[in-house]
């Protein structure tokens, strides 16, 4: 299970979701609407599942997008997926190596 | 020139110039318009502080030899009560003041589709079939209230600043009861809207009022009549007998789809026109979404778009073109105009679809039995626009005894003791090649006369199998029949259960999908918010269709996609916002409150999910960490 509290310690971790396959939410740290996030998530990775599928990637793993500001990291472990906003935007590879590392 | 109140109380009165005259709670604010019945003012109602429109008549008490006009506007006003819809003009009140007589009623801030076409010419597709989908839904509600309206033509729609349409004027309407006297026949209404079973001396019916329809749709889209002559003689021979002609060959540009509405409306012969006003918004729903999905198309461009005020700068609450903006949705979901769909999604109306065709093929009679807002009128006039191009069909809505209503809808004498047997042989008489005739009677109750009628229909079709019958109605249906003598038997028995948790996310998710227009992005509801559905509606068909377009009205007034279990809440905690507009909630700081929490708690371990995680911030993990 990917621990929240451990994650959002990170200063560059401003939010993080956890969700299931479907879009339901299972918690939620920070500033965020984690409900509507994790529906968001669950819509995406759905989708880019099949994409993936198509393109041989095999199994979801993650899915990584930047903003000018921030970035966010969607890693999907099974039936668990965890969302997380990064900023500053580069810092996206630090938080995966955390969460690779330790976060589960 | 302002008169003092009161003016009008004595004498000759210039009823046009009554601005700031004050009559019982209403001060008149400005003529709006003048007819041959009188006057109409906007008013302001000084009591409950809102806009209403005021009806003045022009004849004195003293010119009505005798009639007492305040009967006649009661008269309306208990009719479009008993209507009791959004698209129908609400009247409040009707009174006497002095020596003449006023009626209040709801003040719809636009103008009428006759003026609309007057200033603009032919409306666009879109905008005119928009109305006509309103206008059939009034008609609709009116039909099955048991009201003809007789006049329905395009000044007597009210078209809205925002688009929405109201039917109005219902000052020539009857009920079927008063249509069976003497006085239905009286040729009422305006000729170059009026049905040929009209010129030719016979009672209104709902078939009248569908042609009405037809020829108001024609003029929308034309800006002309379907028929013009120098007097009524010659109006009346080209209504009886001259051919429908082709809107497109007076707009060539428009959909095949509009054409057809308009020649089916129109047909000489009541059995040849849509046998009800819904099938009407069928038709209509398909052109918007036809029109919908082909934006580039040359349907939008056939004529100028009518005129319209500037657009509120936020978007209006329920109103469809913010809806479109936000969400690229061909049509309104959730809405009466739009249930249409609703029973062809999913389940449990797929299987009880086939359960109701197999039983009348095999058995030739059937009941539906369902809760009101189940869906099962709904699913039966789905069923008959399946059906009705193979074979013929008729669906029966409305109030009263069954079989009255059934000889009404299919065009024979509703003559006592031998109702039953002039309309099986008449039904028997329809045969096709696609199959038996089919006859569907809804709201099925308890009948007069211990149900004579009724039971020799039954035993009709069961004993000449020249015709399928289904009788619909509510969970007391089978002991209702069997007080009638009426044995129906539980393998002619289908039931329309009310939708279970899972049944009521795939249909919400399943609508809005299918209300999408095609290059649309995604609409996404968390599965909270369709646990708070499901919690919240029960299954009721009904139900869920207002706390689906209050949820999408909310959520496009956010500029949202993405809807959660706080718009479900939210919306369930209001009626529809689409016809009251008021200032929508605004999401709490902390979501959910404690009450939600423990509801989605518990539809979580119905769903086998954890609990929903309680508010968390990161303020909140190191206190604590303290």
């Amino acid at each position: 299970m990917i621990d929240l509290t451990t994650l959002t310690r990170l200063p560059q971790v401003k939010s993080a979701v956890l969700s299931d396959a479907a879009g339901g939410l299972r918690d939620a740290s920070g500033n965020v609407d984690g409900e509507a996030v994790a529906a968001v998530t669950g819509y995406l990775t759905g989708a880019l599942a099949d994409t993936g599928d198509r393109l041989g990637l095999g199994p979801l793993q993650s899915i990584s997008f930047s903003g000018r500001d921030r970035a966010s990291l969607v890693l999907v472990r099974g039936d668990v997926v965890l969302t997380t906003v990064v900023e500053p935007a580069a810092a996206l590879a630090t938080v995966e190596k955390t969460v690779d590392a330790g976060g589960e | 020139m302002t008169q003092s109140p009161g003016s009008i109380a004595t004498g000759a009165t210039d009823l046009t110039a009554l601005v700031g005259l004050k009559l019982g709670n209403y001060r008149l604010v400005r003529l709006l318009g003048r007819g041959r019945m009188g006057v109409v003012y906007l008013a302001e109602d000084e009591a409950l502080l809102r806009p209403t429109a005021i009806k003045l008549l022009s004849w004195s008490v003293a010119e009505a030899q005798g009639h007492d006009p305040v009967k006649w506007f009661l008269a309306e006003a208990r009719m479009v009560a008993r209507i009791n819809h959004p698209k129908v003009v609400q009247i409040y009140a009707a009174a006497r003041h002095g020596n003449h007589c006023y009626i209040a009623m709801e003040y719809v801030a636009g103008q009428s589709a006759e003026a609309l076409v007057a200033s603009a010419g032919p409306l666009s597709c879109a905008v005119a079939t928009n109305i006509v989908l309103q206008a059939a839904a009034a008609l609709h509600a009116a039909h099955s209230a048991g009201i003809i309206h007789r006049d329905v033509k395009p000044a007597n729609l009210m078209v809205g600043d925002d688009g929405s349409t109201k039917l109005g004027d219902f000052g020539m309407a009857l009920g079927f009861a008063e249509l069976r006297t003497g006085t239905a026949n009286v040729r009422v209404g305006t000729p170059y809207y009026q049905a040929p079973e009209i010129w030719r001396g016979q009672a209104a019916t709902a078939a009248s009022d569908v042609y009405s329809l037809g020829a108001t749709y024609f003029q929308l889209l034309t800006g002309r009549p379907p028929f013009a002559g120098a007097d009524v003689a010659t109006l009346e021979q080209a209504h009886l007998t001259a051919p429908t002609p082709d809107v497109r060959e007076l707009a060539p540009r428009l959909p095949a789809s509009c054409a057809a509405l308009v020649r089916r409306a129109l047909a000489k012969l009541p059995r040849d026109r849509y046998p009800s006003a819904v099938e009407v918004m069928h038709d209509a729903e398909r052109i918007m979404a036809e029109i919908g999905a082909t934006p580039s198309g040359n349907t939008r461009d056939t004529a100028p778009a009518p005129r319209r005020r500037q657009a509120p700068s936020r978007p209006g609450p329920g109103a469809p073109g913010p809806l479109l903006a936000s969400f690229g949705l061909a049509s309104r979901p959730f809405a009466a105009v739009d249930a249409a769909t609703a029973p062809y999604l999913g389940e449990p109306f797929t299987s009880v679809r086939k359960r109701l065709l197999a039983t009348l093929e095999r058995e030739g009679l059937a009941t539906l039995v369902g809760a009101v807002g189940s869906g099962r009128s709904l699913l039966c006039a789905r069923l008959a626009e399946e059906l009705s191009d193979r074979r013929r069909v008729w669906v029966v809505g409305g109030d009263g005894p069954a079989v009255t209503r059934a000889c009404e809808a299919v065009g024979v004498p509703a003559v006592a003791d031998e109702a039953a047997s002039i309309l099986s042989q008449r039904l028997s008489e329809d045969q096709r090649p696609g199959g038996r005739p089919l006859l569907v009677i809804d709201d099925v109750g308890v009948e007069p006369a211990g149900g004579r009628q009724l039971r020799e229909l039954v035993a009709a079709a069961r004993r000449t199998r020249a015709f399928e019958l289904l009788l619909v109605g509510d969970e007391a249906l089978g002991p209702t029949l069997e007080k009638s003598g009426i044995e129906v038997g539980a393998r002619r028995e289908v039931r329309l259960p009310p939708l279970d948790a899972a049944q009521i996310a795939a249909f919400v998710r399943a609508w809005v999908d299918a209300a999408l227009t095609p290059a649309a992005p995604p609409v996404v509801f968390s599965p909270d918010a369709l646990f708070v559905v499901a919690f919240r509606t029960q299954g009721v068909l009904e139900r869920i269709g207002l706390l689906g377009e209050n949820m999408l009205v909310l959520a496009a007034s956010e500029h949202q996609r993405t809807l959660t279990s706080w718009h479900a809440w939210a919306a369930s905690d209001r009626e529809r916002w689409h016809d009251s507009p008021t200032d929508l909630p605004r999401r709490p700081a902390t979501w959910p409150t404690p009450e939600v929490a423990d509801v989605l708690d518990a539809c979580r371990r119905a769903a086998g999910m954890p609990p929903f995680p309680r508010v968390k911030t990161n303020g909140d993990d190191r206190a604590d960490e303290e």
